[in-house]
């Protein structure tokens, strides 16, 4: 494959948990729960994707790994909801922009994506970026494998974030 | 060093609430290791100069990539013909396209950072009891789509809790 793939930058986050919820019956409301219970203890969720089928429903998001212990404390108090989460601690995201809805470039990254080996834990395009969740130990390696097929600019700005924000 | 701000409002604000209708749903469900086999096919839809409004995937199951991928109604032709291709059926485990739906986003600042905003968005859906089929969240965007009819009462339920422009 040649160089032919144009992107203004790519973003690597920092370290956080993968939480899965699935839920296959009706009458529970798990993801309403759990936004609950983050918002209440103030804690930032950087991915979401929450899908519903039939009877079904499923969520994936990612929590700062920072975030966790007070993740964990507020859900301890809803027992119901507790036994029904599953966290993949260290996972991170890349994000690759602008994705300018196209199709093509898209695709392409995906097909990267599963040429490099690196799991893909969940997807969602922004408005610019299209965001992918992988194991964080690998974040750095997949990264350097998509700029071997993805032309930067000469001044792109490091991958890494140089500042942090956190809620409080 | 550390640099402590506050940013505080009393209704959240938002950049506008957007409403799209009449677009296509399509759900293909993967094996996660055939993943670079589905970008190749993305890619060629991509070819047709096909635009996709938004995608989102997780672990719908555990061993179950799900994607979801929206479309305007004009490229509803490409999209069937691309779920019905041999080569993407050979990969997927299943294949839904619904349509129509509608799809309700918006961004505001820093939404990436803060806390809090898909609960309230969920909660106000929840009180007027508008259910969605998939909702994502990243960087400062969030996305719902909705059955038909209910992109404009899921923007009035937002309105409420939301500032707009």
């Amino acid at each position: 494959m040649g160089n032919t793939l144009q992107a203004n930058g790519i973003k690597l986050s920092l370290e956080m948990t993968l939480v899965t919820i699935r839920v296959f019956s009706s009458g529970l409301d798990p993801t309403a729960r759990f936004l609950k219970l983050m918002g209440e203890s103030r804690i930032n969720l950087p991915f979401l994707c929450d899908a519903a089928r039939d009877t079904r429903t499923s969520g994936t998001y990612c929590i700062l790994s920072e975030d966790i212990p007070r993740a964990k404390r507020a859900i301890a108090g809803d027992e119901t909801l507790a036994t029904r989460l599953k966290y993949l601690p260290s996972v991170g995201s890349i994000s690759v922009f602008p994705h300018n809805f196209n199709m093509a470039f898209i695709g392409a990254i995906l097909r990267l994506m599963g040429q490099s080996g690196a799991p893909l834990y969940g997807l969602a395009t922004s408005i610019s970026a299209m965001t992918m969740i992988t194991d964080f130990s690998r974040l750095k390696q997949t990264a350097e494998y998509l700029t071997r097929h993805v032309s930067l600019p000469g001044n792109h700005s490091p991958f890494n974030p140089d500042i942090h924000i956190k809620s409080m | 060093m550390e640099t402590i701000a506050v940013y505080w409002e009393k209704n959240i604000k938002t950049y506008g609430i957007q409403v799209e209708k009449k677009l296509c749903l399509a759900q293909v469900d993967i094996q996660p290791s055939r993943l670079a086999a589905l970008g190749q096919q993305v890619a060629e839809l991509g070819r047709d100069e096909t635009k996709v409004s938004l995608i989102l995937a997780h672990h719908f199951e555990p061993e179950s990539l799900q994607f979801s991928m929206v479309f305007q109604e004009r490229f509803k032709e490409q999209l069937v013909e691309f779920c019905a291709r041999p080569s993407v059926e050979e990969i997927s485990k299943s294949i839904i396209i619904d349509a129509p739906v509608e799809m309700l986003y918006f961004h505001g600042p820093h939404f990436g950072d803060r806390y809090g905003i898909a609960d309230m968005a969920g909660h106000a859906l929840q009180k007027k009891d508008i259910r969605y089929i998939v909702m994502g969240c990243s960087a400062a965007s969030v996305h719902f789509i909705f059955p038909e009819n209910a992109g404009d009462r899921a923007k009035k339920a937002l309105g409420s809790v939301f500032n707009t422009p």
